[in-house]
């Protein structure tokens, strides 16, 4: 039997085993697209190339037999690169978005495609979950926010964006308003003390997630009430208190303790009524500052380094100078949106969490984004999405349940339905890459409406030729086949067969295959 | 191309150079211009430069040089061929011809034709060549058949032995004076003002002023060449270089 050393680890394998079967015995990842489990290789992705000693040119795993004897390197810098390129290229075609733009610009990043087509279903007390995965008070962002996320709206180009704000107004409301607002479940104690300094929008954001992570919070505050610069800066009639109090409420049922009333003192000794920051430093294993904006020369007195009109802090980690003492918010950088500080407050407290259970750094997730698009190409998106202008609001009265279904269903819902599930995005993420590396011609945006169950996107499909081997091999009479050349290539039914002929038997088994959202489910409430 | 003097089907011995290939058998290139490369083995093929005229026509020789034998076609190429030009040309067949399987192939040509095509047209960004020379290499050693491995071929090789003429489209500038957009014609002042150009010109770019110095209108001018050639007195000139810069050179 063949033997081989892939990364200096000896392997021996069946005849006709190839490199790919030798290294999954060994456990060695090698990255594949096209390749499929009991079928011959197809080798088009080229995304699995290895370097076989002696040999000039990199050679596709999936396809070369092991010859006794051959050493094979699947880590070196060359073979990563090469397998970048190779998804870079493959970007470079790919005609849709991981995450539709307002998303992108909401700085919370919030799922504002799912909070929708939920609402359009009628579904809004899902869509408050979806809502408080990144916003946690909704109905008080809703009434204060400038609408960012709208400024990202494809719809815009249409016939007016989507009226998003007051949406998520309305779900936050509806939510309110069962006397049971939606809360998380918390994940198991870990034992892990943290304090925040702050109960504005920053440190309340914070605690959520904390809480949410299993730590044990508590939020200092030197004033006598909860939300900070939403309660004091911002006039009643715009943000009532009993939305604030309400949504605020939900933090103590999470288990965060508020202590009111104490202020943050820099002199080493402390009267009952203040705090000093080396007594926190001894009871908690992490101190989030979150206090707004301060003076940097009173900030200096705290030993803390200052940048600008803030604190410093280690931009990817929230980290001051202090040991285990974390910054956010206006505190590092003054801003005037609370959506910001609420995004901010939630990006510390994953910095702290993964920092407190000493979990290693992700690669931050890869998100391709197509920009701006011509119109001709919104109207193919918007096909199926409701084609009702802009429901006109009024600032003092609220959306009706008939007004929220039909705007939400006015979203032409641009982002990938496979956005947490794609293999070509996954990768992507492993690799790190650059999708502007190899910008030309894309191509075309294309979406195939005519079957029932299943939405066929040309644009997303990376030739890797799974779905034409499993139709055949399934025995359809009709299947897909590989229609063109070159870069015009594109997978159709066999013919010009409707998709729904071509896919009689093997449709879900296509589906699971399909390493991309071309061939999908479509998006069912 | 098209420039040598007699062209045709050869039956020559390995081991002929190429100088004796375009000189003594070819009987040189037309009289005025320079012979500059060959091309050798066609899309799949590489450039050899005059400089190295002297190299053997073998397998190995001309392996050795960065060209292959193919199919044995060899076309002779003078100062007036832009290499930029030629090796979009040949491009632009593999880059149809691709099956479209493999993703090097499939994209990376694509991308390297649309480099290539950014360059003729006076576009290309600072850094196009790196990333056309990086790309070429990729494609070479991740393509599938040999239509992918080779279609570089003329990319590399030009890109070693003519850099500068790539650099110069970078700069706007067309060495050969061949690229369209990165020329014009001007009528130089030994115009007598016989006004057969003007008559001549399909698109009416040249205003008819008899006796006179003639114009080029270059928002019209089409570069088909046909006033260079009825010029009796060859006063029409073909520059590179963007338009404005030559007009400043004439004020200053």
């Amino acid at each position: 039997m063949p033997r081989a050393l892939i990364d200096n680890r000896p392997v021996e394998v069946p005849h006709g085993a190839t490199i790919l079967d030798a290294a999954r015995l060994l456990h060695i990842d090698i990255p594949t697209l096209c390749h499929l489990k009991d079928f011959a290789p197809f080798t088009s992705c080229m995304v699995c190339l290895v370097k076989i000693d002696g040999k000039e040119r990199l050679a596709p795993a999936c396809a070369t037999k092991v010859v006794d004897g051959m050493t094979i390197e699947s880590e070196t810098p060359e073979v990563r690169r090469a397998r970048r390129v190779a998804l870079e290229l493959l970007l470079s075609e790919h005609a849709g978005d991981c995450s539709a733009p307002c998303q992108h610009v909401c700085p919370a990043h919030m799922n504002i495609n799912e909070m929708l087509r939920l609402i359009a279903a009628k579904e809004f007390h899902r869509a408050a979950e979806v809502v408080k995965r990144d916003i946690p008070f909704p109905a008080t962002l809703g009434r204060i926010c400038p609408e960012l996320c709208e400024k990202g709206c494809r719809r815009a180009d249409l016939d007016g964006a989507v009226s998003i704000c007051r949406l998520k107004r309305f779900v936050g409301d509806t939510d309110l308003a069962t006397h049971h607002p939606y809360l998380p479940a918390k994940a198991d104690p870990t034992g892990k003390r943290i304090a925040i300094i702050g109960a504005g929008p920053t440190g309340l954001s914070a605690a959520w997630f904390l809480a949410l992570a299993g730590h044990a919070v508590d939020i200092y505050d030197a004033r006598s009430h909860v939300g900070g610069a939403l309660r004091s800066d911002i006039s009643p009639a715009l943000l009532p208190v009993e939305i604030l109090d309400a949504e605020t409420a939900l933090l103590p049922r999470l288990g965060v303790n508020f202590i009111l009333n104490k202020k943050l003192s820099s002199t080493t000794e402390a009267h009952s009524a203040e705090i000093t920051l080396p007594d926190l430093q001894s009871h908690y294993d992490a101190i989030l500052m979150a206090l707004g904006p301060i003076d940097p020369a009173t900030l200096r007195t705290f030993g803390l380094e200052t940048l600008g009109k803030g604190i410093k802090i280690e931009r990817d980690t929230f980290r001051t100078n202090l040991p285990r003492v974390y910054a956010a918010g206006a505190i590092v950088t003054p801003y005037r949106y609370a959506v910001r500080a609420v995004a901010d407050g939630h990006a510390a407290a994953k910095s702290i969490d993964a920092s407190l259970r000493c979990a290693e750094r992700e690669p931050a997730q890869f998100s391709m984004r197509l920009g701006a698009l011509p119109k001709v190409e919104l109207v193919v998106l918007a096909e199926q999405a409701s084609s009702e202008p802009r429901t006109p609001t009024v600032p003092d009265r609220d959306l009706t349940v008939e007004q929220a279904i039909k705007e939400a269903s006015r979203c032409i819902q641009c982002g990938c339905s496979k956005g947490d599930d794609c293999l070509l995005r996954h990768y992507s993420t492993q690799y790190e890459v650059n999708s502007n590396h190899y910008r030309g011609e894309r191509r075309p945006l294309e979406r195939i409406n005519t079957h029932p169950d299943i939405l066929y996107e040309p644009g997303k499909c990376i030739s890797c030729g799974r779905c034409v081997a499993i139709a055949s091999r399934a025995g359809e009479l009709w299947g897909l086949s590989m229609t063109r050349r070159g870069f015009a290539v594109k997978v159709l039914p066999s013919l010009g067969r409707s998709l729904q002929a071509a896919l009689q038997k093997s449709a879900p088994d296509v589906i699971a295959a399909c390493p991309t959202a071309a061939l999908a489910w479509r998006r069912k409430i | 191309m098209e420039c040598i003097r007699r062209g045709g089907l050869i039956e020559v011995p390995m081991g002929i150079t190429i100088h004796q290939i375009v000189h003594e058998i070819g009987g040189g290139v037309t009289p005025g211009r320079t012979f500059k490369a060959v091309q050798i083995g066609g899309p799949s093929g590489g450039c050899v430069p005059a400089s190295l005229a002297q190299t053997p026509v073998d397998y190995e020789s001309l392996a050795a040089v960065g060209a292959i034998m193919g199919s044995g076609g060899l076309v002779v190429l003078d100062d007036r061929d832009c290499m930029v030009d030629i090796a979009r040309y040949f491009l632009s067949f593999t880059q149809a011809e691709s099956c479209g399987k493999c993703t090097f192939c499939r994209v990376g040509t694509k991308r390297m034709l649309e480099i290539l095509t950014r360059l003729t047209e006076g576009k290309g960004r600072p850094n196009d060549l790196d990333t056309l020379e990086q790309l070429a290499h990729d494609v070479h050693s991740g393509s599938l058949c040999g239509l992918g491995q080779t279609a570089p071929n003329p990319v590399l090789s030009t890109l070693k032995y003519f850099r500068e003429e790539y650099e110069a489209h970078l700069r706007g500038h067309c060495p050969a004076g061949k690229c369209r957009a990165l020329i014009h014609y001007r009528i130089t002042d030994t115009c007598n003002g016989c006004t057969r150009c003007a008559v001549a010109c399909p698109v009416g770019a040249i205003p008819f002023t008899p006796y006179q110095l003639h114009t080029i209108d270059q928002s019209k001018c089409t570069k088909c060449d046909v006033c260079v050639q009825s010029c009796p007195l060859n006063c029409v000139v073909v520059e590179s270089g963007p338009v404005v810069a030559i007009h400043e050179e004439a004020t200053a």
